[in-house]
């Protein structure tokens, strides 16, 4: 099957451009200060409460284990923007893409190979970075999230999208206007969350539920952080879903409908990028 | 396969870029086992009538066939070699992965691959260079490896554009030589070409293109 020869070879550029390595070593270094620094917040934690302490440490827990996953979801984000921004339109540029497309090759396969290279490089970052975060705060705390599965599915899924919309651009466009293009929607997504997120704090209910129509419209067009808050409320702890307001969570977090929403969001940005790809003079 | 007695063949084939004529009516036929040189000016639309060839680029108008499968059929690729103009490359790739990656693109079995890479390896001059990565390569050595993928699935038909660009006067004797040995194996060669003398000296058959037309064809 040409499209693991392609998703093979996508993989072992990251390997030998050295990307994997840089990940992998700054999320060493990342994982370490988090490490770090939980250890002694909770430390701290440790010595200054009473009867209450275990109650203390879960929640403290619980709220940097949502700061440590809000930003490894931003570091997975970018680091499938940046590898992937280039892939097709790199190749279509450079002219090293025809060598490829002149063998008995379908363009379908050349694109699925490189999304599921991408893909296995972004679910290994992933694992390593969420699950080295929720490692940590288990091994110092025995603490676990509710879902903390749940929560990595949807981070991935939020990953899946950028990928997808970042081959559907480099299908159709140069490197860097790709790059404006993802980052951009990104950028939309992530504002209107937060319109949504401070629009519920206000007192009238008129404000209030633009806002909310605004994070909604902003989540139609870019599902990415209504991922993100659906994925922070599945690893939220039980009184923080009570209290309703987290700095990581809307009030109203996405529904089912939303993720069904983005799974066919990405099927279509995905055939969207074939058909780009197939379609197009090389 | 197909019995088709034509390496390749064209009737009214036209690409048209917005609202300029790259190629205006391209009808033409390679013969299976010919050299067939296809000259013609810069600018002459040659490379995009490659391109259009090997579904690179696809046509406005008219049809194409690859012993007699049409040019969208991606199986006939598997029976066809191609050096394009410019040759470029993943060149953080090895010479020898390169190849590996390209015998795996047309699905040759890995001990067939692996004799056949040697075997390139070895016509092409770049044994020695095998383990070193494409980016360490000089431009005449980056055509020679390109000329290797192209011949790498024993092709019946091999498209070479501009195939001396870059070689110096051993390289270009050497391509002589591949496309000499190529016509006595019964393989079409089709060269585009600015170069007159290049095309007088390998070619059978030679067709001159002017604004995206053939104005002749001439035996040589």
């Amino acid at each position: 099957m040409n499209s693991i020869t392609i998703a093979k070879l996508t993989f072992r550029e990251a390997a030998r451009r050295k990307i994997l390595l840089a990940a992998l070593l700054l999320g060493m270094l990342f994982l370490v200060i988090y490490g770090l620094g939980y250890h002694f917040i909770i430390l701290d934690v440790t010595e200054g409460f009473g009867e209450e302490r275990k109650f203390m440490i879960n929640q403290v827990s619980n709220f940097l284990l949502m700061a440590g996953m809000y930003v490894v979801n931003m570091l997975t984000a970018m680091m499938t923007v940046l590898t992937s921004v280039d892939t097709l339109s790199g190749e279509i540029q450079s002219g090293a893409i025809q060598t490829v497309v002149a063998k008995p090759v379908r363009r379908w396969e050349i694109v699925a190979g490189k999304w599921l290279g991408f893909a296995a490089m972004l679910t290994l970052y992933l694992l390593f970075m969420g699950g080295g975060v929720m490692a940590i705060v288990y091994f110092r705390s025995n603490y676990t999230a509710p879902h903390p599965l749940q929560a990595l599915a949807l981070m991935w899924l939020n990953a899946a999208i950028l990928l997808s919309i970042s081959l559907l651009g480099g299908a159709s466009l140069s490197t860097l206007a790709n790059g404006v293009l993802v980052f951009g929607l990104f950028g939309v997504a992530f504002i209107g969350g937060w319109i949504e997120q401070i629009g519920a704090f206000m007192p009238d209910p008129a404000t209030n539920q633009t806002a909310m129509n605004i994070g909604v419209i902003t989540s139609l067009i870019m599902p990415s952080e209504a991922l993100w808050k659906r994925a922070a409320f599945e690893i939220q702890s039980p009184l923080l879903t009570a209290i309703g307001d987290t700095p990581f969570t809307a009030r109203y977090y996405p529904s089912d409908v939303m993720i069904l929403y983005s799974v066919i969001y990405l099927l279509v940005v995905f055939v969207l990028s074939i058909r780009r790809f197939s379609q197009r003079d090389l | 396969m197909s019995q088709s007695a034509f390496a390749i063949e064209t009737r009214n084939l036209r690409k048209v870029f917005g609202d300029k004529v790259a190629v205006s009516n391209l009808t033409l036929s390679v013969e299976r086992g010919e050299v067939f040189g296809f000259l013609g000016p810069n600018g002459a639309g040659k490379t995009t009538s490659v391109k259009m060839l090997l579904n690179l680029v696809f046509p406005s108008g008219g049809e194409g066939y690859l012993f007699g499968q049409p040019l969208n059929d991606p199986s006939i690729r598997s029976r066809v070699g191609f050096l394009p103009e410019h040759f470029r490359f993943h060149d953080w790739l090895r010479g020898d992965e390169f190849l590996q990656l390209h015998a795996d693109l047309y699905r040759l079995p890995r001990l067939q691959a692996r004799r056949r890479i040697g075997e390139l390896l070895e016509l092409v001059g770049l044994t020695a260079h095998a383990s070193k990565k494409l980016r360490e390569y000089s431009k005449g050595m980056l055509q020679r490896i390109g000329l290797a993928q192209a011949l790498l699935n024993q092709p019946e038909l091999v498209i070479l554009d501009e195939p001396t660009s870059g070689l110096d006067p051993v390289g270009r004797r050497l391509v002589r030589d591949i496309i000499r040995d190529l016509r006595q194996r019964g393989v079409a060669v089709f060269i585009n070409s600015h170069l007159l003398s290049e095309v007088e000296i390998t070619c059978d058959r030679v067709a001159f293109i002017k604004h995206g037309e053939v104005i002749r064809v001439s035996l040589l």
